[in-house]
Order: structure tokens, then sequence, then C-alpha cells
């Protein structure tokens, strides 16, 4: 498995937006990047030996100062214990809905993409599309609109819509990266928050061969 | 009997080869493939497993480049060396395969006929614009009886069995170029290059429509992976999102893919998901728009023309909406100034006529009336009508008029959004 940050290289080489992030090697270092990337942050600890971040405590999001960011990391670290951590990773805090973009390896197609909303969608629902690469942008858009949840991210309620156009990019683009990274088993990224302007990748998990 | 089937219809020369017959139904018999004094296109073979490598080895010192091999034991039964073997034999001749463990080929139109099952239990099929590729050779023989029987004009059957050096792809490809071809049909267990497939069927999708069923969807079930998307992906889905890339059209079952089939054969795309509906009993134009809506078709209100044409021509109490309701005393006249203005309103795609021959005053004529608009108007239409014997005779007439007639509302729902489908995939998809 890929670290978070050696995910995000990959994200970035590839033309996938990702938030903005720093990585800290240290409680104090990882104050100083939190001041550079403006309040509030997430930070989360990027470790191999810690799979679902969240379900292990090893998050904290909209963190609003210095004290609060100090607090929740120097828990984080307790909670560890001895895991292996490669790093804090600091990051500007998101808002939009989430969604997941994700990659696998079929034994008779080869590599394929999925798409689908984040949380309890994907979990429980089961909310997803997939389709086979390479992905044109017209069938990147089909996968977006196919999905039962699509009407949450076209605004429903009055809610602002979701730049589509920015999840068909990141789809094609995500379907480019599995084609041509051969080390690629499977991907994750998971979630990928989504607003009016655009999207940008929060968590990546690659699981390489 | 495989003989027996191209003494039949097969007018070039036949030359049988066994090493323990002087004669078979009246042809010389060789010893050896070697030995038969002409040039050879292609040969069939018959023989058991084992001694399918040397008949090959002969076959490609004969200069033949092509063969069938009808014999199983090989790679299904766990002798992929076999196989393997005779891979590399027509490799080595560059031989062009079909099979093994195969029924072979059925070609309407030059009178190839591997089929081994006897004519008086299997009937061969008309000629016609419908061609099927069957990974399963039982599958086939049952379809191409059933195609027979149904008088379904077929154009090519092959069943490919093992597919030894030509798979699906390659035969995609055959058909996507072959004339006689109109659709392809397709039943497909699993394949081996499935990005090669995507790609070739989206070619062939953007000339004529491929209607497929995949068989054995939940048979391999999803790798044992640990992320959402491996979980999530599985075979089954992946196979539904590959149809989708090759705007491949999946059926149901064999009965939907003839009808799907059939629709495609005899009736123009239409342009759009709007669908217009004529019926003479109320209750079946409900049954019919939830069947349409079901499908992601729309069913929309008639223009004020239209809806204004048909109500100068039909009593007061027939509803003129969509569903336009002619009433249980409709005739044929009321029938013929629904579908000619329904069929021209621009607001309409396809339409769905139905007709209850049970009621008194609608009489044979409709057919008539039915095909003719039919052929005027570049729209898609399929009939629905069901009962007994009287019903069913004007179903054939119907059919045999060109105009695909389903006893199910479904099923005819079911074949309009398969038209609708393809040209939605045709028309994002253009022809380079």
């Amino acid at each position: 498995m890929l670290t978070m940050q050696e995910g995000f290289k990959l994200l970035k080489k590839y033309g996938i937006p990702v938030a903005k992030f720093s990585v800290a090697a240290d409680i104090s270092s990882a104050a100083k990047a939190a001041k550079r990337i403006g309040y509030p942050v997430t930070v989360k600890l990027d470790s191999p030996d810690i799979v679902h971040k969240t379900d292990k405590g090893a998050v904290a999001v909209g963190l609003k100062d210095e004290k609060e960011l100090r607090d929740a990391l120097k828990k984080m670290l307790k909670r560890a214990g001895t895991a292996e951590i490669s790093g804090i990773i600091v990051q500007e805090s998101c808002s939009g809905k989430e969604i997941i973009i994700g990659g696998a390896d079929d034994p008779q197609f080869g590599d394929i993409v999925m798409f689908g909303l984040g949380g309890i969608f994907v979990e429980v629902l089961k909310d997803v599309s997939l389709r086979v690469t390479p992905i044109g942008k017209r069938d990147a858009a089909k996968m977006v609109r196919e999905i039962r949840g699509y009407p949450l991210l076209a605004g429903a309620r009055g809610e602002k819509p979701a730049n589509i156009s920015s999840i068909v990019d990141a789809i094609v683009k995500a379907s480019k990266m599995v084609e041509q990274e051969q080390q690629i088993k499977e991907l994750d990224i998971n979630p990928l928050f989504v607003n009016e302007k655009g999207a940008k990748a929060v968590d990546v998990r690659v699981i390489t061969y | 009997m495989i003989l027996d089937g191209f003494l039949r219809e097969f007018k070039g020369s036949i030359f049988p080869v066994n090493p323990h017959d002087n004669s078979i139904l009246g042809l010389k018999c060789y010893g050896r493939v070697t030995d038969i004094p002409a040039e050879v296109d292609m040969a069939t073979i018959a023989v058991p497993a084992k001694y399918v490598p040397e008949v090959m080895e002969d076959c490609g010192k004969k200069g033949i480049k092509a063969a069938i091999i009808i014999s199983g034991g090989f790679s299904e039964v766990g002798h992929p060396e076999l196989e393997e073997q005779v891979r590399e034999i027509a490799g080595r001749y560059g031989t062009a395969v079909i099979g093994p463990n195969c029924m072979g080929i059925f070609d309407s139109r030059s009178g190839v006929d591997t089929l081994f099952n006897p004519r008086y239990k299997m009937e061969r099929p008309r000629k016609g614009g419908i061609s099927f590729i069957s990974q399963s050779g039982a599958v086939g023989s049952v379809v191409m009886d059933w195609a027979g029987a149904k008088r379904f004009g077929v154009s090519k059957f092959i069943s490919y069995g093992n597919a030894l050096n030509v798979d699906e792809v390659d035969l995609l490809r055959y058909l996507g170029n072959d004339k006689s071809t109109d659709v392809i049909c397709m039943y497909i267990e699993g394949t081996r290059r499935g990005k090669e497939l995507i790609k070739v069927a989206r070619e062939v999708s953007r000339k004529k429509p491929i209607v497929a069923i995949k068989a054995g969807k939940t048979k391999e079930g999803a790798k044992a992976v640990s992320s959402h998307t491996g979980s999530l992906a599985g075979s089954t889905r992946v196979w539904e999102a590959a149809f989708k890339q090759a705007g491949i059209v999946e059926a149901d079952g064999i009965e939907q893919m003839f009808n799907y089939a059939r629709v495609f054969a005899e009736q123009p795309l239409p342009r759009g998901d709007k669908v217009g509906i004529i019926t003479n009993g109320g209750g079946f134009g409900v049954l019919a728009t939830d069947a349409c809506v079901k499908n992601g078709l729309r069913v929309l209100p008639l223009s004020k023309k239209t809806a204004g044409e048909i109500q100068k021509s039909v009593p007061s109490y027939a509803v003129v909406k969509n569903p336009v309701d002619l009433v249980g005393d409709a005739d044929v006249g009321r029938y013929e100034v629904a579908i000619n203005s329904m069929m021209k309103d621009k607001a309409i795609d396809s339409l769905l006529c139905i007709v209850l021959f049970q009621t008194a005053n609608i009489d044979s004529n409709v057919i008539e009336v039915i095909s003719e608009a039919s052929d005027r108007h570049k729209k898609p239409i399929v009939c629905c009508a069901a009962g007994g014997s009287y019903s069913e005779l004007h179903m054939h007439l119907l059919e045999e008029a060109g105009v695909p007639t389903f006893e199910s509302l479904k099923d005819a729902a079911d074949a309009l959004a398969a038209l609708t489908y393809y040209e939605d995939f045709k028309r994002g998809t253009p022809q380079k």
C-alpha cells in the first residue's frame, strides 16, 4: 500500500485536484503548516498500520486554532500507540458533497473505475456505477448520472448544484491513472469533496501489487 | 449426420475422409486428408479428441486454411495439453479453427451446415439477416430450432466452443463486416480479452445492433478484495458496464434476444424516447404506460393538432389522450385515423399499438392499416395482441406483415426500449 503522501503525489501527476496539504514530522511543525494553510484544518495520521483512519481515531476535522490542533494530535498519537507513523497530514478544510472514485482489476476486463456518493451511499446502499477503462468523457458523464443519488449532486431541494464537469474530469483522469500505473491493484479516492466550484481529493488509498 | 447436412444444401465439392470406408452416403471416401485429389477450402473434423492433432497436421500439409473441430474432450474436460498441441499445429500452418467442442457453423446462403442434430428433430431457419454466435453449442442448437419454428430469418450461426484461435471478438468483427448480417445475436459466458471485446463491439455497434445474453452472471463471484471498489464491482456489474460501453443490448434470455433481434431487423430506429400508445381497451393502455415508463420511456400528452385530428373522427366517448383509448366498439377506421395522426406527430418517436381482437367491430383489415402505416412512416411500431385462436391467427398475420407483435405488454415495451437504447448509443457514438 502506498502512503497517503505517495497517493496524493500520484493523483497530482494525473491532474486530479487534491486538497491543499502539508506533511509534518511532529506536532510543532504541524502547527506551523496549519498556520500556512489557514484554519480551520483537518489532521490525519499517515500510517501503513492504520487502514480505517476514522474508525481508529486517526482523523480530526474542523480544527479552528493551534490549541485545538495540538490537543487533537496529542490524543491521536497516544491512541496510535506503537503504530508506524510516516507523517502527520495537515489539510485545508473542504466543503461539499462527498464522492468516491475507485479503481480495481477485473479478471476478464482488466482495469475498471467506479463512482459513487461517499459515506452510506457506497457502504450501505451500494449506489455506484462503473465502467471498464479507457473511459471517455461521455461514458464518465453517464456514470455520474447513472447513480440513484444523482439528484443530490444536481442540486436537490434548492441546494447549489455540484460541479458535475469536475467529477467527469476526475473520472477520466482516474481511468488514465489506473491504466498507466501498472503497480495499482486497487484505488479508493474516498472522499473527494465536490461543491459548485469543483472537486478536491481529501483522502486516497492505493493498494499495490 | 454432418455429411448428410452438407449434402442437402451445399453446392460445392464434398470429400468424406475415413480410414475404414470406401464410400459414405454415395460419395467416394478417402483414407487421409492428404489423399484428396483437389484443393480444399475447409475441413470439418469430428473424430475422437486424441486423433485430432494427427488430422490437423494432415489438414495443414494439405494447405487447408480453415477447420471446424466438432470433437469435445479438450480443456473443457481437463485436457488443456491436447488443446495446446492442436493450437500449436494450427499456428504452424496458419489454420483458423472454429471449436473444438462446438456445433460448428450453419450458413443459410452457402448451405454449410455442420450442426449434427437431425433435421426431423431440429429445424433449420430460413434465410434472413439475423446472425448468432454462441459459446454454447446446446443453446445455439435450441435457438436455431426455435428460429426455424418461429420463421425468423437467419444468416449465419456459429458455435465456437473452446475458441482455440478464433474467439467472439474475431467473430464479432467478421459479422460486423458481413453484408448479409443486419443484426448480431450473441450468447456469451466469458471472455479472455474483455477490453478488445468492448473495443470491437463498440465499432460494430455503430454499424449494426448486437444483442447479447450473458450467462453465468453469478458464477464467478467478486474477487476477494479489501477495498470498496473491489468488493462492489463483481462480475455481473462489470459485464453490464462493458455492454453499455460497447452499445450491446443485453437480453435476459433466448426469447427476449429474439424479440429484440426481430424488432431490430424489421423496424426503423426511433429518434427518441417518446412513445405513443393506442388501444381499444382502457386497462391495457394503463398497463402499457406503466411498462413503458418502467423501461425509462416517456408517454407524453398528444399535441393539440394530433388530438384535434383524432377527435374529429372518433365518438365523443373515446379518450383522446396518450394512450389514445378508441374504446371497445372501435373499428378499423378509428385505428387508421389514430395511427396515422400519431405517426405524423413529431412529439412521438415510436408507437405501441394494442389491438384486442376479441371486440365486436374490429376485423382483419386493421392488419393492412398497421402495416401500411409502418411502411409509410419512418418510425417503429410494435403491436400487442393476446387471446385465443382468433387473436393468435391475427398475431401471425401481423408478424408476416413485418410488424413485431407480442402477447405481453412488457415484451412490447421492452422491445421499444431496446430500440431506443441502441439509437441513443448510436447517436452519441457517431461512426468514424
